[in-house]
């Protein structure tokens, strides 16, 4: 059985001082359902992607309450998993579907983080760490991946500037999207003078505090405009950094791709473009080489070589990225394929890939204790 | 994060100030756990607790200057992971020994308070690393 995106919305990312909650998950479910020309009684079901909404906005039960403001009666469920809320949201939307869902069903990823202060988002995003290893020390999320770009460097070779190059391609990329965070291009001398967070990493090797929501339907038939959902595969590891046999690596997402190429039937080599979980500016350099488009090790160099760059041999985060389109954790995952579905229809404007047929999103929960990746087809 | 919890700190205190964890029991494994837990998840065996000697060697360290709540007071601060003498890793903070830590060197542990809370509930210590003077 195949399973098809008939349809995608999604809100700008940013600082949304007038939108709630629940506004911006309704904004991006209206226009998914418009454009996959559905009512709301004609929903299967529908998974809603979140990891803060408790901690931020005093709001759990976002299954129900986001369904019933919709007006569907159908089963709804909460996913969570971290900043792979969304991508997991997407994977048991699909597994619904192949165990026999023939109605289509949605998928909303959403997430409100700008009402409180920068260290109140700090804290509240250290649940996705392991609480009694890491969280109840301060270990901040900047400072894992930190430790992960330190251990990457020491191993490979990977410099400052190799972690530069990723975050001034994807604010170069973020001009040429309308609904990104930042229309701001970067310099290798902004981010490596811009203030640290957790050395090496500066400001400009993190994601920003965004609100923002993604929506899509899912169909077992495709319309004229559709995109086949063509696998997905989800990969753990531990979830505490001391536990992992590798420090060079994310096998989650090696996991996940594993899976996601096998059912999808593709190799890495045939992907035209990739959107990536570029959290913090070292994370897109590991996926790069956990995804097999580049050797372990070569993240860093074939990224200051222009290998991901749009007109590279491999397109990594042409939308920006969470670096510089914003990263609305819960919505993230479902954001990415949203973008990826606006590629392979053609309708990407002026950050088109051309020809694009293939494309990949590769979305991160914490440290990588979980992965998701999947895959999109052109039909 | 909120302030940990009376309960939570109670329940706690040995893996905090004594690197209280566990070596599992099968002879060919070799897996150790910190904090504690009964079952080893690398082969399923039973893990024999254990209390770590609080000495061992820095992988990597990172200054953290964007603290969580509670922490702002003692910012920017060290953590590092930390290698131990007997086998098994954890992340801890690194202090007395400035931000400039090269990988290798040796540490050893000191119980120190990691935040002061100020609304008389209980102090939370822990067990941090600092560099080794004495050879
Ligand atoms: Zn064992």
């Amino acid at each position: 059985m195949k399973t098809y995106i008939t349809g995608i919305g999604t809100t700008s990312v940013g600082e949304h001082w007038d939108k709630s909650l629940r506004d911006l998950a309704l904004e991006a479910a209206h226009q998914a359902l418009t454009d996959a020309k559905r009512s709301p009684d004609e929903i299967g079901g529908v998974w809603v992607g979140s990891m803060l909404s408790g901690e931020l906005s005093g709001q759990s039960h976002l299954g129900a309450q986001i369904a019933g403001l919709l007006g569907i009666v159908a089963p709804s469920v909460r996913v969570e998993g971290a900043c792979a809320s969304g991508g997991l949201a997407v994977a048991q939307a699909r597994n619904a579907l192949l165990a026999g869902e023939s109605k289509p069903v949605l998928v909303i990823g959403v997430e409100k983080m700008t009402d409180h202060t920068a260290t109140e988002v700090t804290g509240a995003l250290m649940q996705a760490a392991d609480h009694e290893a890491e969280g109840v020390f301060g270990v901040t999320f900047p400072a894992l991946y930190a430790l992960l770009a330190k251990a990457h460097m020491e191993a490979f070779g990977t410099t400052r500037a190799h972690l530069s190059a990723v975050s001034v391609k994807n604010h170069a990329n973020a001009m040429h999207n309308p609904k990104a965070q930042f229309h701001k291009e970067v310099s290798q001398e902004q981010v490596e003078l811009a203030p640290r967070i957790a050395d090496p990493l500066t400001l400009l090797d993190c994601s920003p505090i965004s609100d923002g929501a993604a929506a899509l339907v899912l169909e077992v038939e495709p319309t004229d405009r559709s995109v086949e959902l063509a696998g997905i595969g989800i990969g753990t590891d531990t979830v505490d950094l001391a536990s992992r046999a590798s420090l060079v690596e994310l096998a989650a997402t090696r996991r996940a791709a594993e899976r996601a190429y096998r059912v999808a039937d593709v190799t890495p080599q045939e992907i035209d473009l990739a959107e990536v979980h570029d959290c913090f500016t070292i994370a897109e350099v590991l996926a790069i080489e956990d995804l097999g488009f580049v050797e372990k090790g070569e993240g860093g160099r074939a990224t200051a070589r222009g290998v991901t760059a749009r007109e590279g041999r491999i397109p990594v985060n042409v939308s920006g990225g969470l670096k510089a389109s914003g990263h609305p954790v819960g919505a993230t995952g479902v954001k990415q394929l949203c973008e990826l579905t606006l590629q392979l229809r053609g309708e990407a404007e002026a950050r088109q890939v051309q020809g694009a047929e293939v494309a990949l999103a590769q979305n991160v929960g914490g440290s990588g204790g979980t992965a998701v990746v999947s895959i999109l087809k052109r039909i | 994060m909120t302030f940990v919890p009376a309960p939570e700190l109670a329940r706690s205190h040995g893996h905090h100030v004594r690197l209280e964890g566990g070596f599992c029991s099968s002879s060919g494994c070799g897996a150790t756990t910190l904090p504690y837990k009964n079952i080893c998840s690398a082969c399923g065996c039973k893990m024999n607790p254990h209390v770590f000697e609080p000495r061992g060697t820095v992988l990597y360290t990172t200054t953290v200057v964007t603290p969580p709540p509670g922490f702002e007071e003692r910012t920017p601060y060290v953590i590092g992971l930390i290698e131990l003498e007997e086998g098994g890793r954890l992340l801890a903070h690194i202090v007395d020994s400035g931000t400039e830590i090269e990988s290798g060197v040796r540490v050893e542990g000191v119980v120190r308070r990691l935040y002061d809370r100020n609304d008389g509930g209980p102090l939370h210590y822990a067990m941090a690393f600092r560099v080794t003077t004495r050879s």
